[in-house]
Formats: structure tokens, C-alpha cells, sequence
């Protein structure tokens, strides 16, 4: 299919025309308790037609890939535009399609090609029989995603890139019963852009050991107390405090109010930028597209926009919002090359790519020697935060508490609450490159209609002061 | 999006198989209008086709699934779908075998039409048009969708709705909001102009100042919308899964163990009644109309897939692959509607939960937010709106010893999600009055 070619012979009078072909395959390989679940390969593949009219963008996607298809296709997106021209919100002009050429692909050391592919079956189910080496394992589930994804986009003012993407994860999931008491113990649900290397057995083998040990450590350990604590996360936690509490309030499509009648406002307003306290001086978050094996690394946003990393947050004073050129030109906050779209059958909107905490100089010894009083937790299990983006809520799989400069013991049913400045300006110490780790999500949900994008986050641990703890039995 | 394209397609695949082999054909497609308002205003138009077919292949006790686009154009589709099942036969030779096979079988025809398309020519206009003078925010979608079955047993299911639905929010000056539902088949200015005036008298109540209320326990009043939104949040595994049970991650394994138990006021069940939703699963089995799942507070049954029945040597209640639940209700009590500010006397009425998330599965404790219209209350009268407020808190208590009751009159509101396509199916809930619920921030 020749995407420019199918641009030229579209004929309608709009002022700019755009067609994004997406093509992606998802394999998905499960096993539970030995028993490999029915392969699953999803394959997805349209084209959404972008047309600008007298200042309004309207979309139209299709799966019908034919020439006729694709003309029927923007013929609809034209007359919506025109229609809808009376409730206009803003005139956009196409400098917010800058016309990129390029080409960008995940750096994938090795794919496997798909007579070697059975390769990927046998580990997965090795892993969950692995999961489930004692008697005390009373579930496993072990999942191999692996994510192959071309982006296309042509431009009536002359785009023209593409970009490809391997994307991959892994689940690793055991589930202890000792007694009456049951707890489940996961690898955290890695994610990033490679190949196949990802998959490396003896990492995995070696993770999934872990994993089912913990689980019992976790069913023989007392419940978290409860109280004001000094809390070191670490990064397969720490990533979702930053998406949940940095990330989403940072959109600009939100600021801007798009976005109230579902994934909520944000607390920040425009005035803030250059001059919020967002947290301690230590706080440096960057949006960071060019991370190496991040989940959401590229070359060029869905509208064009060439990507460049930049500074979010520095010396924890709010500088840049996520936003896109749509965004930037509404508000006139800078932003980042972020406008997005998780497929071709939706518009793209301002979303999160890698957005990231650059390291500081304290290695993790340094942070549990520095503590009297607190708690070590990691990997996420539960999440919840009101739709200003302020006061949040997270559980986590595993903890152990700090007393006086070191770890002891394991406690269960870890979980904190705040509220986002006051938590940040509690950071008071930011873990050395040693700790750093790449963590992400394959399903962030936003935007009506709703998709849900890949993001990426690298952390290294951090610690905040006297966070509010509590256990399972509540608080 | 023509059935016929689909049957011509589907029996061209089905007449290739070779002996030994079978295949289950799941499709789903529809072809859409979505409009994303602010401020009553256009902020993205995007009009959509699409389809999507899954081949659920199955030989020599091996099965796989392979899904690819589907267009409603013969040619394309017919290819891509033969390159799909060339693909199956290759790959399931690698895959081992699985006793839990679910082989096609013939479940029974099922068919159902959209007798009209919905109209969707002015439809932006009828929406925006009554709201100019507000900051109106919402999404309208509009349009037709299918979810077919077909199989190497002679299975043939087909169902379709044509619908629009308005998920929208009005917005006060002090931020504050309340939210409305507006969806069916026929567009009717009057029953939207009568919608749009309640929310605005509703909005003047929250045009105060707010109070700020301490983290402790209250009285709360749940809207019939808040309760739904509280359902919704919990449809997926988690709940009332079957496998989730068997794994122990289950909220109601300890009331199916008899270790807790729910209030005799509280009753939910899966109900297909209304038609909005097929009672067919992607494998064609048909549910039965109404499943109890939990009875005046005693555990009925888990949604069971026939696989996890298969795995657990149970009987299938012929749950979706997920098994989640697809067209909940609870069943309405006896606290008069109209009077629910009365029946509150002195609490909190919460329009609507946001962000709920387990906080810990095997206790069923819930945490999430306040939002869109909430107020305090004193003596059955408004005092003021409320600064939204973090709950956690168990079921096993708002539906238990904490619960006072549901209103005798449940509302049904459309499911409103779009992730990959538009959601199917309605939740149908009364108002929920519980005493001592827990607000922690």
C-alpha cells in the first residue's frame, strides 16, 4: 500500500489532509499452573484520515484499506468539519502538522523468527510450573507479550515518516497460601522496546524463583503497621507514583479542561509553569523520548511534532506541560511532542510518552542507612487519585520495615496515601544510577472516546519523609 | 455493515477446513460517530469503521485465536482472513495440547436487527445547541454495532444496535459539577431539554461555597449513578470470577466460603432483559436471562466460563472468556425515591465515585474518590457542596451491617465505555443510604 499514493488521489478541498496507517500484531502467550492458555495474536490494521477545514481538524478512520475505502473515509472526516464548523472551539492551522520525514525503529537486538517462536511457548509454560515449585503456591500465571507496530504518516504538506516499534513485557505472577492467610507476589510486569533478548530464561528463571518465595515470605509476615513513616520506594512502585501524581496533571489537555468529563481536571493552572514549588529541589523529572529500551520512545509525535527531550520538573520547579502543538498553541504553555493516539481508529490527544526521574547521588545503602523510622516498599498492586490529580492512594505487593539504619522485616499488605506537592516537596533523597530501573504500563486510559497508550518511566529509588501508612487491616 | 457480507466470508472460510479441523468465527464491528465537547463546544470529531473478526482454530486437541481486521469488503476480507486460518494451521503444530479445550458447538441461532439506523445528522446540533450559555463537557457517541458468531457446528448468531449516547458534565464557576446520561435509539429534544434543566437546578446547589468535612465516618446516601459507578469499577474478575475464587483473588471468596456474610437487603444479578446487550458469549453460548449471583445477602453463584467449569470440575454458567459481569443489577429495596434527603436526615449524598480500586481484594475493600455533586446534608435539606473526599472502605460493610437500604426504584444507565470499541449493555441500580462509611482523606 503507498501511502502518498493514496494521499494524491484523494480530492477534496480541505486547506491540509493527513493519513496515519497503523499495522500491529500483539502475541500474547499465557500459561497458569503449567496449562498454556490458547495462543492469542491479534493483528490490527487502518488508516485514519486527518482533514483541516477553515481552522477545524475532524478524523475519520477506516479498516477498509482500498482506495474507495479510503476516499469514503475522508469525504466523512471533510463533511464534519464543515458541519461542526459553527461550534468551533479554536482555528488551528496546519504549522501544527510540521511536515517531518524520518524514519525511526526500536533498537531489537534479535527477533525470533517464527519457526523458532515455540521457543517462547515452551518458557512460558516452564515459568508458571517453575512459580509453582512448593506446596504452599496455590496459583501461578506466567505472560509473554511481545508487540510489533509500523506507524505511517503522509501529508498533503509534505510528512512523511514512519516509525517501528517492538515492544515486550513480562508477567510473573505466584499466589501463597499458608494457613488461612493468602498473598500474591508479581515481577512488577516489566515492559520496554526491544526484541526478543527480553525474554532471556535464566533472568527469568531466576525472577520467577524470587517470585514464588516471596509470596510465601509475604503469607508468613505480619500485616504493615500503620502510622507516619519515612517511605523509600522503589522504582516498580515509584513509576506509578510519577504517572499517577507528575504525569497525568501535567497534560495540557486537561489543565485546558478537555478532559473533566472523564479522566478529570488537573490542580495546576497555567499560571503555575516557572514558578510552582512542585516538589524539594531534589525533584528532576524529564520527558525523555530517546531513553534507551523505554516503552515509549520515538522519533515523532502522531501529528508530526518532532521529539526532543526536556525538562518537566528541575530543582522541583514546574517548568513544561505534556501537552502537544494543539495544546501549546490553546494554552501557550510550553509542552513536548506528545500528541498520541493508541491506534488508527482514534484522534490523537496529549498523553504521557517516557517521563522519567533523573538520578540524584544517593545509592540505596545510603537511603536505608539514613533512615530511623520508615518502610521500604515495592511493586504496585493498587492505585486511586481524585480527578484534580491531588489526593491519591497505593497499595503495594511487598514491604519491609527500616529501624535505625536497617531492613528487617517483611510485612504484608503495604499501603500509603497523600497528597501529590506535599508528598513530592517530601522527597529528601534521590537514589544514584545503581538504582535506577526502567518500569511502564502498556494501558494508560484516557481521553472520550477512550484509548489506552504505552508509556514508559524510569526511576531510580527514591525516599520522602513522614508519608501516612497504613496496613491491610486499615486506617 | 452487511450480514451477508459477513455470512459470504465466514462460509468461504468454514467450507476450506480440512478434516480433523474446526473453527468458531467471533466478529465484532461497528461503525461509529464520536464528538468530544468543552466549554459546549467542538473539540475533536472522529468518525470510525471498523471490524474485527477472531478465528478460534482448533486441531488435534490444540487451539489458537488469531484476529485481524475486518472491513465488510468481500475481497480484502476474504483474503486476510484465508492468510489468517493458512497461519493457524502452521502454528498450532507447535502449540502443546489442552485438556481444557472448548471444541464449537452449535449453542443455538440467535438474531436480532437494529430496525433503524440512528440519526445522526443533527444530533451535535440538538446537543449543543441547548447548552450554549454553559461549560458543557462531554463525548457523544452515535451509531450501529454488531457481535456475530459463526462456526464449523452450524452456530449462527447475530446481533445489532443502532444508538447514540451523551456522557456529559455541566460545570459550575467554583469548579464544582454534576454529570447526566442521555442515550437510546430516537433523539427527542423535550425528554434532553427536561434532562439538561434538572442538572442545571442540581448546579445551583453546588454554585456555594464548599465545605470541608473531616476524615471519619458518615451517613452517606449513594445516587442510583454513584452505586452504578461502584458496580461498574468492580465488573471485571476480581468480584465474582469463578477462576479468581479458585486463584484467591476473589472479593467474595470468603462470603462463598461463609467466613462473612452481606445484608438480606442486598441482591445482584446478571440480567439480559433489557436486549441492549446479546445474551450469546464470544464462543456463542447463550447465558441464561437472569443468573443470581448473590441473594438477600446469601452467595449464589460465580460467573463461570465453560473452560474455567472444565478447569474446576463445576457446572459453566456460560460466562464471557473475562467472566465479568455484562448487565449487573441490584435489585431495588424499599426506601421511597423523592425522598431520599429525608431518608438521609443529616449526612453526605455522593452523586458519583471516581478512580475505585481495590485496596484489598480478600477483605473487599474498596478505595476512591467523591466527585460531580456531592453535598452535606442536615435534617433532609442541602447545606452545602462538599470538597471531595477519599473513601476506603469493604463491602462486606456498605453491603453488610453498614447498609440501611436501596431505594424502590432502580435507574438503568448505558455502560459508556469506548476502549477499542463502544461498550455494550447497561448497569441497572437503586440508591444505596449507609450508615458509618468511611472517608480517610
Amino acid at each position: 500500500m503507498n501511502l502518498n499514493r493514496l494521499l494524491s488521489s484523494l480530492d477534496i478541498k480541505a486547506d491540509w489532509v493527513g493519513l496515519r496507517a497503523v499495522k500491529e500484531k500483539v502475541t500474547t502467550r499465557c500459561a497458569r499452573n503449567g496449562l498454556f492458555d490458547p495462543l492469542t495474536i491479534t493483528y490490527d490494521h487502518g488508516i485514519m484520515v486527518e482533514v483541516l477545514v477553515d481552522g477545524q481538524f475532524a478524523y475519520a478512520g477506516t479498516s477498509d484499506l482500498s482506495p474507495e475505502g479510503v476516499k469514503k473515509a475522508a469525504l466523512r472526516a471533510f463533511a464534519q468539519a464543515k458541519n461542526l464548523q459553527k461550534f468551533q472551539l479554536f482555528s488551528f492551522d496546519d504549522s501544527l502538522r510540521p511536515p517531518s520525514k524520518g524514519r525511526y525503529a526500536s533498537p531489537a537486538r534479535f527477533i525470533l523468527e517464527p519457526s523458532k517462536a515455540h521457543l517462547l511457548t515452551e518458557l512460558t509454560v516452564d515459568l508458571s510450573l517453575l512459580l509453582k515449585g512448593n506446596e504452599a503456591i496455590m496459583n501461578t500465571k506466567a505472560t509473554l507479550v511481545s508487540i510489533e507496530q509500523e506507524i505511517s504518516f503522509v501529508s498533503s504538506n509534505g510528512a512523511d515518516f514512519t516509525q517501528i516499534f517492538h515492544q515486550r513485557g513480562v508477567d510473573l505472577l505466584a499466589t501463597a497460601k499458608v494457613g488461612s492467610i493468602i498473598q500474591t507476589r508479581t515481577n512488577g510486569l516489566p515492559v520496554g522496546q526491544g526484541g526478543d533478548e527480553f525474554f532471556e530464561a535464566d533472568r527469568l528463571k531466576e525472577q520467577a524463583r524470587q517470585v514464588a518465595q516471596e509470596a510465601i515470605d509475604l503469607a508468613r509476615a505480619e500485616e504493615c503497621p500503620t502510622g507516619k513513616f519515612d517511605l523509600l520506594l522503589m522504582p516498580d512502585q515509584l513509576y506509578l507514583q510519577i504517572h499517577e501524581s507528575i504525569g497525568h496533571p501535567l497534560e495540557l489537555d486537561r489543565i485546558l479542561g478537555d478532559e473533566r468529563n472523564y479522566a478529570g481536571w488537573s490542580f495546576i493552572k497555567p499560571e503555575d509553569f516557572g514558578r510552582l514549588q512542585y516538589g524539594s529541589k531534589l525533584l528532576n523529572v524529564t520527558f525523555d523520548p530517546f531513553a534507551s529500551g523505554a516503552l515509549a520512545s520515538y522519533h515523532y509525535d502522531d501529528a508530526g511534532a518532532p521529539a526532543k527531550r526536556e525538562y518537566l520538573i528541575q530543582d522541583g520547579i514546574l517548568k513544561r506541560g505534556l501537552g502537544g502543538l494543539e495544546s501549546q498553541m490553546r494554552s501557550k504553555i510550553p509542552g513536548v511532542s506528545s500528541m498520541r493516539a493508541t491506534s488508527w481508529n482514534r484522534a490523537p490527544i496529549d498523553r504521557m510518552a517516557n517521563v522519567n526521574i533523573e538520578p540524584g547521588s544517593a545509592s540505596l545503602e545510603e537511603m536505608i542507612s539514613s533512615t530511623g523510622r520508615g518502610i521500604l516498599m515495592k511493586t504496585n498492586r493498587s492505585w486511586s487519585i481524585d480527578d484534580y490529580r491531588r489526593k491519591f492512594q497505593f497499595g503495594c505487593e511487598y514491604a519491609r520495615l527500616i529501624e535505625n539504619g536497617k531492613l528487617s522485616k517483611i510485612v504484608k499488605n503495604p499501603n500509603y496515601r497523600g497528597v501529590t506537592t506535599p508528598f513530592w516537596q517530601g522527597l529528601k533523597m534521590v537514589g544514584d544510577h545503581s538504582t535506577c530501573e526502567n518500569f511502564g504500563s502498556f494501558y494508560c486510559g484516557k481521553g472520550e472516546p477512550n484509548q489506552a497508550i504505552r508509556v514508559g518511566h524510569a526511576t531510580p529509588a527514591c525516599l520522602f519523609t513522614d508519608v501516612e501508612i497504613f496496613g491491610g487491616e486499615g486506617a | 455493515m452487511n450480514e451477508k457480507n459477513w455470512q459470504v466470508v465466514a462460509t468461504n472460510l468454514l467450507s476450506d477446513l480440512k478434516e480433523g479441523e474446526a473453527l468458531a468465527l467471533s466478529l465484532t464491528a461497528e461503525d461509529s460517530l464520536f464528538v468530544r465537547m468543552t466549554q459546549a463546544k467542538v473539540r475533536q470529531s472522529t468518525e470510525v469503521h471498523q471490524g474485527f473478526v477472531e478465528l478460534n482454530f482448533f486441531k488435534n486437541n490444540r487451539n489458537l485465536k488469531i484476529t485481524v481486521p475486518f472491513a465488510f469488503q468481500q475481497d480484502q476480507d476474504l483474503k486476510v482472513c484465508q492468510e489468517a486460518l493458512r497461519q493457524c494451521r502452521e502454528e498450532v503444530l507447535r502449540l502443546p495440547q489442552d485438556p481444557l479445550l472448548q471444541w464449537p458447538a452449535n449453542h443455538g441461532r440467535f438474531h436480532q436487527e437494529a430496525p433503524e439506523k440512528v440519526g445522526r445528522a443533527s444530533l451535535v446540533e440538538g446537543c449543543l445547541d441547548k447548552v450554549q450559555s454553559t461549560d458543557f463537557v462531554g463525548i457523544l457517541s452515535a451509531g450501529e454495532m454488531v457481535r456475530a458468531n459463526l462456526n464449523s457446528k452450524g452456530l449462527s448468531q447475530w446481533f445489532e444496535a443502532s444508538t447514540f449516547l451523551l456522557d456529559f458534565s455541566l460545570y459550575a464557576e467554583n469548579q464544582q459539577a454534576v454529570k447526566g446520561v442521555y442515550g437510546g435509539r430516537h433523539w427527542q429534544d423535550e425528554e434532553y431539554e427536561n434532562i439538561i434543566s434538572r442538572k442545571l437546578a442540581l448546579l445551583d446547589h453546588l454554585n456555594r461555597p464548599l465545605m470541608t468535612l473531616e476524615k471519619k465516618k458518615y451517613r452517606v446516601y449513594f445516587s442510583p449513578f454513584a452505586v452504578a459507578s461502584l458496580i461498574a469499577a468492580l465488573s471485571y474478575k476480581q468480584l465474582v470470577s469463578r477462576e479468581a475464587y479458585e486463584s484467591g483473588d476473589c472479593a467474595f471468596k470468603k462470603l462463598a466460603d461463609g467466613e462473612k456474610t452481606l445484608s438480606p437487603l442486598f441482591s445482584l444479578q446478571e440480567n439480559f432483559a433489557s436486549g441492549d446487550m446479546p445474551r450469546f458469549n464470544e464462543i456463542g453460548e447463550i447465558a441464561p436471562e437472569v443468573l443470581g449471583l448473590v441473594e438477600r445477602g446469601v452467595f449464589k453463584n460465580f460467573l463461570c466460563s465453560s473452560r474455567s467449569a472444565k478447569e474446576y470440575e463445576v457446572v459453566s454458567n456460560f460466562a464471557d472468556c473475562g467472566e465479568s459481569l455484562r448487565t449487573p443489577e441490584i435489585l431495588p429495596g424499599h426506601l421511597p425515591c423523592d425522598k431520599e434527603m429525608e431518608a438521609l436526615g443529616t449526612g453526605i449524598y455522593v452523586s458519583d465515585l471516581h478512580y475505585i480500586n481495590w485496596s484489598n481484594v480478600l477483605e473487599g475493600s474498596l478505595t476512591g474518590m467523591t466527585r460531580f455533586g456531592c453535598f452535606w446534608v442536615e435534617n433532609g435539606q442541602i447545606v452545602a457542596p462538599v470538597r471531595d473526599m477519599r473513601f476506603d472502605e469493604s463491602l462486606y460493610h456498605f453491603w453488610g451491617q453498614g447498609l440501611e437500604g436501596f431505594t424502590h426504584k432502580a435507574e438503568t444507565f448505558p455502560k459508556t465505555g469506548t476502549y477499542g470499541q463502544r461498550d455494550l449493555g447497561s448497569i441497572k441500580t437503586p440508591g444505596m443510604l449507609v450508615n458509618d462509611f468511611s472517608f480517610v482523606l
